[in-house]
């Protein structure tokens, strides 16, 4: 990275760092290594979604070409959500690819993906299951994003009923994570889900 | 595990959507040969004899090449080849100035002045904040710095080829381009495809390094760079006026072009005239 590169780069960890309205945009971030390529983002699930009372990490990498390339961005914490991959965290957001432009910053990014949580767009999927349940089964998708943000983003709201689902397959060996997983990609049909791993 | 290969089954038209993490790496894979590429040329050459075109084409394979390269060899004395990474066009009105800048002080601080002028339109546009001025403070610096002798000719190539400067620089001319037609939307939109505004063109054309400018760029950084450009052409099919060179502006066809660019399918160089003054105009 070149030297202009990186001076504009600590102005923008300053931007969101010292933002006075930060208890109200929900964004952080958190500053790895000393030549600012790895970052550390937190958004605050926003308020009247399912991820309200959540807290999710990111990994941010900045790349060489920076600010001219798009700042590498994906969720650290599992999230479920039609626009990340629910294995992976990588995000489907147009200004991460072809849309990104050399005067946006970490700052529009971070609240550009907060936005998204809002708004999910399932005709631009990342993750089609969860596309597809956004879409056809709302109150399922709703009660899913919600548990994961319980189980994955230190959220305080339990599902008592989706726990229990979970706790029945690690009785029987299941990994917690890849119960979670089975689960909330077959509706919390548990006859499914356990015929799908065990099958 | 359990979701990624479920997408092909349960809902194969949002799965054509999804890119899986295998063909992301070998995407990457291909976008890093195409970078390696580009980088054998150096961003911005040395002026090099014009005969090193002729010598790119063969009699038997390109025949048609060849001979319009000789015929151009006529009247062309020098070529200054740049780097097609998608901002040649840009970056060949950037160096085309800079040369004229470097050699017309009165030209420079006029330069300056319209450069500080275009930094508060782009404000009064609603270009991003700081971001957004930074390119134009950085180029402004850069160009007092020649201004006053503390950029030498040659430290000023050296800026052109380095990545991180040149491109700051470059992105001061992707930006005016974005502004000029921004405030010629209503002139403008009518050349830009349908369910599209001037704004969202800029945005996703003009703005973002190594995009490609269409007509409707050039045209625009050239006037609101205040410069005169020929472009010719080895193709003429490729000219927008079916003709072997094209001036823009178009208008005042009796002033000399100050830059001059050599079109190449998808590439422009720049090209400069012998000095004897009785080269001879080719016939359009």
């Amino acid at each position: 990275m070149s030297n202009i590169a990186f001076n504009r780069l600590q102005r923008e960890c300053k931007e969101v760092v010292t933002n006075s309205e930060i208890s109200e945009t929900g964004i952080m971030i958190e500053i790895l290594n000393e030549n600012l390529t790895e970052i550390k983002g937190h958004i605050r699930g926003p308020p009247d979604t399912p991820y309200a009372g959540g807290m999710f990490d990111l990994d941010i990498k900045i790349p060489d070409q920076y600010p001219f390339s798009p700042p590498n961005v994906k969720f650290s914490t599992k999230i479920w959500h039609p626009n990340v991959s629910s294995q992976t965290g990588v995000i489907c957001l147009d200004i991460l690819k072809d849309q990104w432009a050399a005067s946006l910053t970490l700052r529009t990014v971070l609240l550009s993906i907060q936005a998204l949580m809002c708004t999910p767009e399932p005709k631009d999927p990342q993750d089609a299951v969860v596309a597809k349940q956004y879409m056809e089964k709302p109150a399922v998708f709703k009660a899913t994003a919600e548990y994961w943000t319980t189980k994955f983003a230190k959220g305080a709201v339990k599902n008592a009923g989706y726990q229990a689902l979970v706790d029945k397959l690690k009785d029987m060996g299941v990994r917690e994570e890849e119960a979670v997983s089975v689960l909330s990609c077959n509706n919390w049909d548990i006859n499914r889900s356990t015929v799908y791993i065990f099958s | 595990m359990a979701n990624e290969p479920q997408k092909s089954d349960d809902n194969g038209q949002a799965a054509e959507a999804v890119v899986t993490d295998d063909e992301i790496v070998l995407q990457d894979q291909q976008l890093k040969t195409i970078e390696d590429e580009q980088k054998s040329v150096p961003l911005v050459a040395t002026l090099a004899p014009f005969s090193i075109l002729c010598a790119e084409y063969d009699n038997e394979t390109s025949a048609a090449f060849l001979s319009k390269a000789t015929e151009l060899s006529e009247v062309y004395g020098e070529i200054r080849y740049i780097r097609g990474d998608g901002n040649c066009f840009y970056r060949a009105i950037l160096v085309g100035l800079i040369e004229i800048m470097l050699k017309d002080r009165a030209r420079l601080e006029k330069f300056i002045a319209s450069s500080r002028d275009w930094t508060r339109t782009l404000v009064e546009l609603g270009f991003p904040d700081w971001t957004c001025t930074d390119f134009c403070d950085f180029f402004i610096e850069f160009l007092e710095k020649i201004h006053s002798g503390v950029h030498t000719e040659e430290a000023v190539y050296t800026i052109l080829n380095d990545d991180g400067s040149a491109n700051y620089i470059l992105m001061f001319f992707r930006l005016i381009t974005s502004a000029f037609l921004k405030q010629n939307s209503e002139e403008y939109a009518p050349f830009i495809d349908e369910g599209m505004t001037v704004a969202q063109y800029c945005e996703q054309e003009i703005e973002p390094m190594w995009k490609d400018a269409d007509h409707l760029a050039i045209n625009s950084l050239i006037k609101a760079a205040g410069t005169r450009v020929r472009i010719e052409y080895m193709d003429r099919t490729a000219a927008p006026n079916g003709g072997w060179h094209y001036d823009i502006p178009s208008d005042d066809q009796q002033i000399a072009p100050e830059i001059t660019l050599l079109y190449r399918p998808g590439h422009y160089d720049v090209i400069y005239k012998k000095d004897s003054t009785e080269a001879s105009e080719i016939e359009n």
